[in-house]
């Protein structure tokens, strides 16, 4: 993440006060609402997650320390919280058929295949428990890198590489 | 299934969705700010009244005598400073001011106090200080992709539309660099510079080296998308293939007299095979939107200009004389042979086989059950074709930002953004098609990080 002119000054408000947030935005709203598509796989309620995990960070924004944190870890530490407290209350009802429906993004043949592959994808991944879902999810959802992905989990880089090869070989043999 | 297959599954999403949010967004912002002010102005209303408090009491410890003291004052400045000494050479008055009062003003005082007195100027147009909105130029189908993407930025908060001024990819590439020459055009006289500009082609290594050398240091470049016209004729008839040279001597105003290729005459060609013995002996019959537009204004870019190009004399003309090589070139014939659209343009094709329609790539493209396109010089108008740039009927649309720019014009980096992800959307003829899945990538990066531009 780039920090325009960010220097050494002690104080957060420094800090903050001199990322492009209009930037991290643009960059950071697809990858988040394309984690919550991977992670829960409801398009009914991806708007509404991803609106309150912006808003969250909006709000605590002027708190952020960017020495702590890269701004995407940042970010998606607040978005999986927001998954967290979203399957939690909703654990024992979850519409998956809800993941048909989707946006559309180009094509109306290319939206129907993307949109029954997520629904195939969720129906494979919801047995799996959420930690193999949330780092799916940050690995094509978010497009994160292995080191963020790490970072995220609190896994090592290493492991985290070899439980994603291992997913996407079990997704592969039931596809 | 492999990784990308599902990177595959992600998508964009909905444009209306991130507007809304990001408006949301802003209006947090703007709530805060407001409180922060309230708290702001609260905290300097109490100073203030504070401070007040203070020197009102300390006024009042100075007009009251000290008992039995025999106070001195302390030494007046002398008249020459620009002050007069009080009256009674006393330190309190007794009309309730304080200190020594003014006379004439040294012409010191006399410059300080102009320049308090006087709005501080701006700055003289330095580029870097004064901000006079975006400046932007480029071929007509980037408008509708601007008002598109000023219509989002509004959402969030009032966003200024950027000056967009109509150029071919010469001179708005020479105005990015800052040339200071005025360019002449059939659209007028640009002079200044401009902060980002569409072209149809890429910036060529001088141009870049002009920019360096005039000051233009960055320059990003953005594929923003695709410019295509199609020829068609109704599916009921085979597929026609007419080169763009083809095209030109059917459509232009004025073309080269076989006999002596020098000479220009009013084109007097009514049948295909007058233009070219190896086509039909049919009436040309072309209908489409009407000469300004946009349609228009791209097929005269892409088909009939490089289809005028083929004939040396007029080749040789676009060196020596610009504004003619324009109007030669680029001028349809107003005898008939082009006109209107008929309001069933199908009913129309289907009863003339042949009649030809000239339209925009993506009403070609949502037709094809109705429509069969032209190929131009052997190539059929596909999005295939399209993004291999092999259709002569398309060109890639660039954009050029002057990075620096960025900086100091408001919002000008998310206005790239947002442009970038307007291209494909709105509902103008011939506004720019988006590309591939991998140009979109590419070019979603390309104005995020604005990197200068590599030939």
């Amino acid at each position: 993440m780039t920090l325009h002119g960010a220097t050494s000054e002690p104080g957060a408000m420094t800090q903050t006060s001199l990322i492009d947030w209009d930037k991290v935005y643009v960059e950071h709203a697809p990858r988040v609402y394309n984690y919550f598509r991977f992670r829960l796989g409801i398009h009914a309620d991806i708007e509404e997650l991803t609106s309150r995990t912006f808003e969250k960070a909006w709000r605590s924004r002027t708190q952020y320390r960017h020495e702590l944190a890269g701004i995407s870890t940042w970010l998606f530490k607040i978005a999986q919280n927001v998954a967290i407290d979203h399957v939690r209350a909703r654990r024992n009802h979850l519409p998956i058929y809800e993941a048909l429906q989707l946006p559309t993004p180009d094509t109306p043949e290319k939206d129907a295949e993307r949109g029954s592959n997520l629904a195939r994808l969720t129906a494979l991944t919801k047995t799996l428990p959420d930690r193999e879902r949330d780092l799916l999810a940050l690995k094509y959802g978010a497009v994160a890198n292995n080191r963020e992905i790490a970072k995220l989990t609190g896994l090592s880089e290493s492991n985290v590489g070899t439980l994603l090869h291992r997913l996407v070989q079990t997704l592969r043999a039931q596809w | 299934m492999n990784d990308e297959f599902l990177h595959q599954i992600r998508i964009e999403p909905p444009r209306r969705f991130i507007a809304a949010l990001k408006a949301r967004l802003d209006r947090t912002d703007l709530r805060r700010t407001k409180r922060m002010w309230f708290r702001h102005s609260f905290i300097a209303a109490a100073i203030g009244i504070s401070g007040l408090a203070v020197a009102i009491m300390v006024v009042n410890l100075n007009r009251t005598p000290i008992a039995g003291s025999n106070a001195i004052a302390p030494p007046r400045p002398a008249a020459s400073d620009g002050y007069s000494a009080t009256p009674h050479g006393s330190s309190a008055s007794g009309n309730g001011t304080v200190g020594p009062q003014p006379t004439a003003p040294s012409p010191n005082q006399a410059n300080s106090s102009v320049s308090a007195g006087t709005p501080i100027k701006p700055m003289p147009d330095s580029g870097v200080l004064v901000f006079e909105g975006m400046r932007i130029m480029g071929p007509s189908a980037l408008a509708v992709s601007l008002k598109e993407t000023t219509r989002i930025l509004n959402i969030s908060r009032p966003f200024t539309e950027p000056t967009f001024s109509i150029a071919d990819s010469d001179s708005a590439i020479a105005a990015l660099c800052n040339v200071s020459r005025p360019i002449e055009h059939n659209f007028g006289t640009f002079a200044g510079a401009a902060d980002a500009v569409g072209a149809t082609r890429r910036i060529s290594n001088e141009e870049l080296k002009r920019c360096e050398s005039n000051g233009v240091k960055h320059v990003a470049e953005i594929k923003l998308g695709y410019l295509a016209v199609v020829l068609a004729r109704s599916r009921l008839y085979p597929a026609l293939n007419l080169t763009a040279r083809d095209l030109f001597l059917a459509l232009a105003r004025e073309i080269p007299d076989p006999e002596q290729p020098q000479r220009l005459i009013a084109n007097p060609n009514v049948t295909w095979n007058q233009v070219n013995s190896a086509l039909a002996a049919e009436r040309i019959d072309i209908s489409g939107p009407a000469l300004d537009s946009d349609t228009v204004t791209v097929f005269r870019d892409l088909i009939m200009e490089p289809g005028c190009s083929t004939f040396a004399s007029l080749a040789a003309l676009k060196e020596k004389d610009r504004i003619r090589y324009d109007d030669v070139c680029k001028s349809l014939r107003s005898d008939g042979i082009y006109h209107g659209m008929n309001s069933d343009l199908f009913g129309q094709l289907d009863a003339h086989p042949e009649s030809l329609a000239l339209v925009d790539f993506r009403y070609f493209a949502a037709n094809g059950a109705h429509l069969i396109g032209v190929s131009v010089d052997e190539v059929e108008p596909s999005s295939t074709a399209l993004y291999a740039g092999s259709y002569p009927g398309s060109r890639p649309l660039y954009l050029y930002a002057n990075v620096p720019r960025v900086l100091v014009v408001p919002r000008m980096r998310e206005f790239v953004s947002v442009l970038q992800g307007s291209i494909g959307y709105g509902s103008g003829s011939s506004s720019p098609i988006s590309g591939s899945e991998s140009d979109r990538r590419e070019s979603r990066e390309a104005a995020l990080n604005l990197p200068d531009v590599k030939l």
